[in-house]
């Protein structure tokens, strides 16, 4: 298996396992490392708008820096 | 005798009039009728503010059925939504929490402020889009209700069409301009909740009249005897009783409750217990102040929310246990009162009742206000 298909599947396993805690900050977080880490537009706002969403509801540090990538592909106003 | 003659009866002055039907305690759709009229056409009590001390704090309660949540927002401000979301209508808010950043929707992820703003739509425009030209968040915030707190107790009008809070109760917040300022709850040594078989209906009747005292009360006769009591009545509003001999109550050492400051003098040995229509009991004394909500569930089953409410902070826990235990146990002599009040509403021939003139007048007030309300009521429909 190729290193980044492993990168691949771990972070879909933190996800998985983020979301069984229940564990907003976590999946926030995974969810904007998995979109920073793809080169897909639609992908990466796909995983942002569940970063941006759950940071929304924590009061996430960095929900602002995530609204703004949304906003520079006119995903979110 | 049909329904309008008998609710004629009822409106007759007290040494003429009968009580109101037996249908206003047994009957569902009579009390359906009077949720729409009584409850949600007025100013009912919910919920005490204390309950959401902290900002963020989030309650849901569910009114008459209908799913409410309150909240203290990030501007310090206690509001009440209707706890659906504006998409597909799911419970937002299904426990006690605190909401640290926004209110999201446990279906779609649509994001709400604590104000009730609708701040993100996820995926609305599709996978990745939060946008859709056919969204306009500013037309899709929460459902507000409208809203007031006064004496601790935070009232809604879920018709939204009733004067202002400050207007309806004006003559209850003059006669209590002196304990009109912050009262603090006594946490959880101070609030209790009472469940009672019967109509929400009788614990007001019950609570407005001194009548019941020495039968009922017999340790609270020993000191504040019958003929110390005077009715207080304001038609379409409120009623209730006072009393011109309440004594404080002293722990072991004699310490008593701190006073609220600045109180008329009269308030030295009077205390006050007044139902303001339709839900809310309220009692006042120079070192405490008590409310309870009643929320009906159904004609038969009522909940008595009790909190005791006191001039500071930090007041010695175990005299507050002291008193919620004195209140506990008076509530609980009325229930069995209440509650077969409630059975004699299955009595066939029963007629509602004869008053005395002289003795029932507050609860005779009270009957007049829901004759009235729900005579008018279905006139509006009609």
């Amino acid at each position: 298996m190729d290193a980044s298909k492993k990168t691949k599947i771990d972070l879909e396993e933190k996800i998985l396992t983020a979301h069984q805690n229940n564990d907003g900050v976590k999946l926030a977080e995974l969810y904007a490392k998995a979109a920073y880490t793809t080169s897909n537009i639609n992908k990466a706002c796909f995983f942002m708008v569940n970063a941006y969403t759950l940071a929304l509801e924590c009061n996430h540090p960095d929900t602002l820096s995530f609204f703004q990538f949304l906003q520079k592909y006119d995903r979110e106003k | 005798m049909e329904k309008t003659a008998r609710l004629n009866q009822v409106c007759l002055p007290v040494d003429e009039a009968n009580g109101l039907p037996n249908e206003h305690y047994t009957c569902p759709s009579v009390f359906k009728e009077e949720k729409d009229i009584l409850l949600f056409g007025k100013w009912s009590g919910l919920a005490v503010s204390a309950q959401i001390p902290n900002i963020g704090d989030a309650v849901p309660i569910f009114f008459q059925g209908t799913p409410l949540f309150i909240i203290r927002t990030k501007k310090n401000k206690v509001k009440v939504f209707q706890n659906t979301c504006r998409h597909r209508g799911m419970i937002l808010i299904d426990r006690v929490k605190s909401i640290e950043g926004a209110i999201r929707c446990p279906y779609h992820s649509w994001c709400y402020s604590t104000e009730g703003s609708l701040i993100s739509t996820p995926h609305v425009g599709g996978a990745g889009r939060n946008l859709h030209d056919a969204i306009d968040r500013s037309e899709l915030g929460l459902t507000e209700i409208r809203s007031h707190v006064w004496m601790g107790v935070i009232w809604i009008n879920l018709s939204g069409d009733a004067p202002k809070f400050e207007d309806n109760m004006k003559e209850l917040i003059d006669r209590w301009s002196d304990f009109d300022r912050p009262l603090f709850h006594g946490g959880k040594e101070s609030s209790f909740t009472i469940e009672v078989a019967a109509n929400w209906k009788l614990a007001v009747e019950n609570y407005c009249e001194s009548y019941h005292l020495p039968w009922v009360h017999p340790g609270l006769n020993s000191y504040s005897k019958l003929e110390d009591h005077y009715h207080i009545e304001h038609k379409n509003k409120f009623s209730g009783q006072g009393t011109r001999v309440y004594q404080q109550l002293k722990d072991g050492n004699g310490n008593v409750f701190p006073d609220f400051v600045d109180l008329n003098a009269k308030w030295d040995t009077a205390a006050e217990y007044i139902a303001v229509y339709p839900n809310v009991l309220l009692g006042v004394h120079r070192d405490h102040a008590f409310v309870i909500i009643l929320i009906p569930d159904g004609p038969e089953k009522t909940y008595e929310h009790i909190h005791l409410f006191y001039s500071k902070e930090n007041t010695p826990k175990q005299l507050r246990l002291q008193n919620m235990k004195q209140w506990k146990l008076v509530f609980e002599e009325d229930v069995p009162v209440v509650e077969g009040m409630q059975r004699g509403r299955h009595a066939v021939n029963f007629d509602g009742g004869r008053f005395s003139p002289a003795m029932d007048n507050p609860t005779h007030c009270f009957h007049y206000w829901v004759a009235n309300e729900v005579q008018n009521g279905r006139k509006q429909k009609n």
